[in-house]
């Protein structure tokens, strides 16, 4: 088969190679019918994120049709139409059963790892490197899905593949990052980076009860974008942040900030290499922990930081002062997608949230090297590439 | 899940330690000059390292440790020690029931590690280096010295141990139903002494990793019923 295959920094190759095939009772090998390339991919593709071996297949936003399932699957048929979560979930561990899958303690066979480098290991996740499991990824044109019971939501004849795709990831990690900012009537809402997350967590922040949204970005099209939803924009290039956020809320500072740009800065092996790719991911990425920094420097006193942006390694200069003076929450973490991909279903049918809208380019999973090349430059208004295989 | 080492033995004295770290450091900079040597010299530097910041020489203790008696290798100060623990969704009489029944152990345990019972009380493990791998790294007996159950089944190895240990398992109830906590508490004389132990750690493949590993695999298999399968090649080619 066809998949597109990490060689490098900078170097993703569409290859051909084995189809894969059933490996335990629950597994269902599905055949894409459409993926996408997340922000997150764009770590790996900047050669951020230790355990990628050459020839790891990427992807985790797919959606397909059931070919092949396992003896022991119970709620799937061949034929069935389903999108599949990010992060891989066992259903039975206590962290599962707690609702925080994607902290499920027994879906990652590689936890060894983490759990030196994180005291814990997260869930496995598909097509994101060995640390996370070494699970192939979904921009392929067939992919194997474990605990197959456990996360694939079967979709509706009504729904296109391009209105369910995003239930995959973003739609959910953007809806969780505004739930996390617990938004009582009237709240205002910041949000750092208005790419596809930060475009759903806008949706989801008036969803959710926000009077205003604030969206802070640099890119025209993706500022365009927030105000198409109802959000007030800055151009952190051409505007001061703290300034204008000030401004724009009488002096008190929005109620809850968003970060949904994160940082590209990951752990590796001993210690002093840790600490040597954290400084050198910095080095190149102020830019985006600056983020971080305005939110926490921004935020009103008693309110929320929410992160949705996917931080690995250890950061510099917190203002942790700044978050302790103003009695900040930091809320955090990899997107529980399980919990969301039903109720967002149901607001996608209702016709409350159109997640098509973030879709700017489509393209032949062939054409998937260019794709990623043309997405990290921000080029021709880049905002999310879907690839048909 | 957590698993920690305590080297607490020293029988080198603090000026020879300090030498010893120098010598390490020297080791070091002639690995960065001879690339052709840097494998061997950089081990050698680790050993010579880990002697000095340890306070152990296992040349010096070479005499008393050589034997695989449980009293002489791991009395007072001698052998390493390991702790490891993790919290298993299921009561803590499946946990103890699965545990005391090795045939049912050795299916959740890594593929490398292999036993045998031979009664009730003993048996015969023996540690692989790889998966499928006919050769053996160590081979040990073990009895059970101890068993009150649902509460703690404790072990020693007999003369034949190429890695002597003792230690126990206990089991007791997680709080707020989630399950069985199980801590494992052993000592061990790992084959070259202490320095082969830390020298295993710096590379990842310490006694801590492998019973972390172990205690991983044995949750998984009481939760799922089986592992999770990827095969060696799953997304590299």
């Amino acid at each position: 088969m066809q998949a597109v295959c990490w060689y490098g920094a900078h170097d993703v190759r569409v290859m051909d190679v084995p189809d894969p095939y059933i490996e335990d009772s629950d597994d269902v090998i599905l055949r894409v019918r459409l993926t996408a390339i997340c922000g997150s991919d764009l770590h790996l593709y900047g050669g951020f994120i230790p355990g990628m071996k050459r020839g790891d297949i990427l992807g985790h936003e797919f959606l397909g049709e059931v070919v092949e399932i396992g003896s022991g699957v119970k709620t799937l048929a061949v034929g069935d139409r389903v999108v599949v979560p990010f992060a891989i979930a066992c259903g039975r561990c206590v962290s599962c059963r707690r609702d925080l899958w994607a902290l499920c303690d027994n879906s990652n066979p590689n936890a060894g790892t983490l759990q030196t480098l994180y005291g814990a290991s997260g869930s496995g996740l598909f097509g994101y490197s060995h640390l996370y499991g070494g699970f192939s990824g979904g921009q392929a044109e067939y992919v194997r899905v474990p605990f197959a019971d456990i996360g694939p939501l079967r979709l509706p004849p009504h729904i296109t593949d391009e209105q369910g795709l995003f239930l995959s990831d973003i739609l959910p990690t953007g809806y969780m990052a505004a739930e996390n900012c617990d938004l009582r009537g009237g709240d205002v809402v910041a949000v750092w980076g208005a790419g596809p997350v930060g475009q759903f967590a806008i949706r989801s922040a008036f969803l959710l009860g926000a009077s205003r949204v604030i969206a802070i970005d640099r890119v025209a099209a993706r500022l365009a974008m927030a105000t198409a939803a109802g959000a007030e924009t800055i151009d952190f290039m051409a505007q001061k942040v703290y300034d204008t956020l000030m401004d724009l809320t009488g002096g008190r500072g929005p109620d809850a900030c968003i970060d949904a740009v994160g940082l590209e800065a990951h752990g590796t092996g001993s210690i002093g290499a840790r600490y040597d790719r954290v400084k050198q991911a910095m080095w190149m990425t102020t830019d985006r922990l600056q983020a971080l920094r305005q939110a926490i420097h921004a935020c009103r006193k008693g309110g929320v930081i929410s992160i949705p942006g996917v931080y690995g390694g250890f950061l510099d200069k917190v203002p942790m002062g700044a978050a302790f003076a103003k009695g900040l929450s930091l809320k955090m973490g990899q997107t529980h997608v399980h919990r969301y991909m039903a109720p967002l279903l149901a607001h996608i049918e209702a016709g409350t949230i159109d997640p098509t809208v973030v879709i700017s380019h489509r393209a032949p999973l062939a054409d998937a090297a260019a794709a990623y090349d043309t997405f990290l430059k921000k080029e021709d208004a880049c905002t999310k590439v879907v690839l048909r295989p | 899940m957590h698993a920690a080492s305590l080297h607490d033995h020293q029988n080198v004295s603090p000026t020879e330690r300090v030498l010893t770290v120098l010598a390490g450091l020297g080791a070091l900079a002639l690995a960065a000059q001879l690339p052709r040597a840097r494998g061997p010299l950089t081990a050698v530097s680790g050993a010579l390292m880990l002697r000095g910041a340890t306070g152990y020489c296992p040349a010096y203790a070479a005499a008393s440790t050589r034997t695989a008696s449980t009293r002489d290798a791991l009395a007072g100060p001698r052998g390493s020690h390991l702790r490891a623990a993790t919290t298993i969704a299921q009561p803590v009489e499946t946990v103890y029931a699965f545990w005391r029944n090795l045939d049912h152990l050795s299916k959740a345990l890594p593929s490398t590690i292999t036993i045998e019972r031979l009664d009730d009380r003993r048996s015969r493990w023996s540690l692989a280096p790889a998966t499928g791998s006919a050769a053996t790294l160590a081979t040990w007996t073990a009895e059970i010295i101890n068993d009150e159950p649902e509460r703690v089944i404790g072990w020693r190895t007999l003369d034949d141990a190429d890695i002597v240990s003792a230690g126990s398992v206990q089991f007791k109830d997680a709080p707020a139903g989630q399950g069985t906590e199980v801590l494992v508490h052993m000592q061990y004389s790992p084959p070259f002494g202490r320095v082969g132990a830390g020298v295993a750690r710096v590379f990842g493949r310490g006694a801590d990793a492998v019973v972390d590993q172990c205690l991983r695999d044995v949750k998984r298999y009481l939760e799922l019923g089986r592992q999770v399968t990827l095969r060696a090649d799953a997304i590299s080619r």
